[in-house]
């Protein structure tokens, strides 16, 4: 190897040739910051005494009760605890009383919250002490063999429930988690959500787990049980941070639209704030006024408040971002990304984007046939073969066409941004859809095929969308169906709300 | 707010590697002293990968975040650093993902007002060269040059991020250079 050495003087020339610039000593500083006031998540705030649930209750209490701003929250029925979100005591609120860790084979499983509502038990739990090699996160391998791990499945198949955890009452009766899509935080295995009227005797359950979600099969203990204690919380107890409820305001136009189009006019509601040592805590939820029956989400692009110094502070989401976990009317949990100062808010989302899934509402607004269209590939389709389709559909009063379709390779849509490569899908179709320039919008689609799984959406004005779909091993054959599974259209107005403690 | 500050004086050691780990899992203190360490390399590669400070900067937020949240779950084996980044390029392949309607508008408009997202403008003239061949290597050998050269992984952290053998990441590096000097004659 000696004779590839390059000489240093090459080396820093390969250095200077692409230097790039240190990072902003100011946003060093912030992002510092920030890391310093999260919460720490081996060590609870709440952890600090046995029956901590109960004791940080009634100093809850007593601190409120003794804070004239704060009383009025003791009214209302919602706090918030960092890590958890926001913890509402309809009277009937049952926590765990202290965290329960059990650890195996240097594997930790622990319990970390547990709030059992009149109509629901939402737990949230962590594991310590996978190795990275048997942690599907991390793990090379994770993504070719993903049923060598905890609740893996192949793309197309169907889910896994194996990484579930269930609960088992006193009585023997085991809640599985709830799949209606009406928690947002139970896309999170760790932070499941079980649609159930607990006994208000109930004060213990446990937790079972068959595996660990993610965890190599094999690799990490499997079957636990998990026993805890919960305990109740006095009615009218605001747990965790006082939170302020907002009264209903109308949010005024930021800008005036310019929109060749007229845009549908959505709304938006600052719910409740939370202010903390570090942040501000903020809910907003989004409708729109005559939204088609069709419309699943609305979601927030770019989000910041004003404060009464006129500082501009980021707000950072901290929900999932997946329309399907986010409908319409739901609350959005923000954070300021420094703590603004005291006094009025301004708040501010650049752009919504609106999520229509005609197949996907309840009841289904089409069906499968209407927004289907098929192409005949025939029996040996060809590397750039273009079908044409002129495919029309209507979505929301909405237009698009699918105008032709043309046989690609990976090599076609691959850019750096495919880290793990093709993972196998090498085959695909790409679809050209025109429709209104000034619209913004997007659809996606599925080949109706086995194997026909990695999407890829591209747009680059003024040119139409390219939507592709790749799929396994060939390119499918014959008679092709492709259905339209989601459209949408980004809304250029911007929302603003004015808040004034 | 928990001081930082007195942390970042404290000179960090290879050795100091592991106990810091293990400390900075419940202290927000300790895991400042990783930040300051590692903060830089990260943000570099990302700025390099990126070529625009916002989005850099967004990106090097979410990695350090998510480390911090996901720190307990790390067993220390020597492999902070590839661990580090694994989470850098895979906030960074969510972010394109994403965005990537955006990112390719912004390339394009950067390429067309004359930008250059390899880094800098440079003015010398064999740099310019250089840069030029750099370029015209493919992706996962600019990410390689960018691990090396930008964000200063050592070959053996480098091996750990990409499930290879260390003198087999020295060997192509070595010869990525070796090929780039040729096309430099």
């Amino acid at each position: 190897m000696s004779d590839l050495k390059p000489s240093p003087e090459f080396e820093e020339k390969i250095r200077k040739a692409l230097d790039v610039p240190n990072a902003d000593a100011e946003f060093v500083s912030n992002l510092r910051n920030q890391l310093a006031g999260r919460p720490v998540t081996m060590k609870p705030r709440f952890m600090m005494k046995p029956a901590w649930a109960f004791a940080f209750a009634i100093a809850a209490l007593a601190l409120i009760a003794s804070a004239p701003s704060a009383v009025n929250a003791l009214k209302r029925l919602f706090g918030y605890m960092p890590g958890v979100g926001l913890v509402e005591n309809t009277g009937n609120l049952r926590m765990l009383a202290e965290p329960v860790s059990v650890t195996r084979d240097g594997v930790t499983l622990t319990i970390k919250n547990v709030l059992v509502y009149a109509d629901r038990v939402e737990l949230k739990y962590e594991v310590n002490g996978i190795a990275p090699e048997n942690d599907g996160w991390q793990a090379e391998d994770a993504m070719q063999t993903p049923t060598a791990f905890c609740g893996g499945v192949n793309p197309g198949e169907l889910m896994s429930t194996d990484g579930d955890a269930r609960l088992r009452q006193p009585d023997g009766m085991v809640l599985e988690r709830d799949y209606t899509g009406k928690y947002p935080q139970n896309v999170f295995a760790m932070q499941p959500v079980y649609e159930a009227a607990i006994p208000a005797d109930v004060m213990h359950m446990t937790l079972l787990l068959k595996c660990i979600p993610q965890a190599r099969l094999g690799a990490a203990p499997e079957n636990w049980e998990v026993p805890f204690d919960l305990i109740a919380i006095p009615a009218g107890t605001v747990v965790g941070e006082p939170v302020i409820d907002v009264p209903p305001v109308d949010e005024e136009p930021a800008s005036p639209s310019t929109e060749t189009v007229p845009a549908p006019k959505v709304t938006m509601t600052l719910e409740r704030i939370v202010p903390t040592d570090s942040t501000t805590i903020l809910y907003l939820h989004f409708n729109m006024e005559n939204a088609d029956p069709s419309l699943i989400s609305i979601m927030p692009v770019r989000a910041y408040v004003i404060d009464s110094l006129g500082q501009q502070i980021p707000l950072r989401g901290a929900f999932v971002w997946q329309p399907f976990e986010h409908q319409v009317g739901s609350s959005f949990e923000f954070a300021t990304e420094a703590k603004p100062a005291d006094g009025p808010l301004t708040v501010v989302v650049e752009q919504t984007i609106a999520y229509y899934m005609p197949l996907y509402t309840d009841p289904p607004q089409a069906t499968p046939e209407q927004l289907s269209f098929t192409f005949d590939a025939g029996e040996n389709p060809q590397h750039g073969q273009i079908w044409d389709l002129n495919e029309t559909f209507t979505i929301a009063g909405y237009e698009f066409e699918i105008a032709t379709v043309q046989a690609v390779t990976f090599s076609d849509i691959e850019t750096p941004a495919y880290i793990d490569g093709s993972q196998g899908y090498d085959y695909g179709y790409q679809f050209i859809v025109e429709s209104d320039p000034s619209l913004g919008l997007s659809v996606e689609m599925d080949i109706r095929a086995d194997k026909c799984w990695l999407s890829d959406v591209k747009k680059i004005e003024p040119s139409p969308l390219l939507y592709t779909q790749m799929c396994r091993d060939e390119y499918p054959k014959g008679i092709v169906t492709v259905t339209i599974r989601e459209m949408s259209v980004t809304l250029e107005e911007d929302l603003q709300v004015v808040w004034k403690p | 707010m928990i001081g930082y500050k007195a942390a970042i004086t404290t000179p960090m050691t290879h050795d100091d590697l592991p106990d810091l780990i293990t400390a900075a899992k419940g202290d927000p203190a300790t895991f400042g002293r990783l930040y300051d360490r590692y903060l830089q390399p990260v943000y570099r590669y990302l700025y390099s990968r990126l070529g625009n400070v916002h989005e850099a900067e967004d990106v090097t937020s979410q990695t350090f975040i998510a480390a911090y949240e996901a720190l307990p779950k790390y067993r220390e084996q020597g492999q902070f650093m590839a661990w580090l980044f694994r989470i850098a390029r895979s906030k960074m392949n969510d972010h394109f993902r994403r965005n990537r309607y955006e990112v390719e508008l912004d390339a394009a408009e950067r390429i067309s007002a004359g930008e250059d997202v390899l880094g800098e403008l440079v003015h010398d003239e064999e740099l310019v060269r250089l840069r030029s061949v750099i370029k015209n290597l493919n992706p996962e050998e600019q990410d390689l040059i960018r691990l090396r050269y930008v964000a200063d992984l050592s070959f053996a952290e480098m091996a750990d991020l990409l499930g290879r053998r260390e003198d087999a990441v020295k060997k192509t590096v070595y010869r990525l250079l070796a090929r780039l000097k040729s096309q430099m004659e």
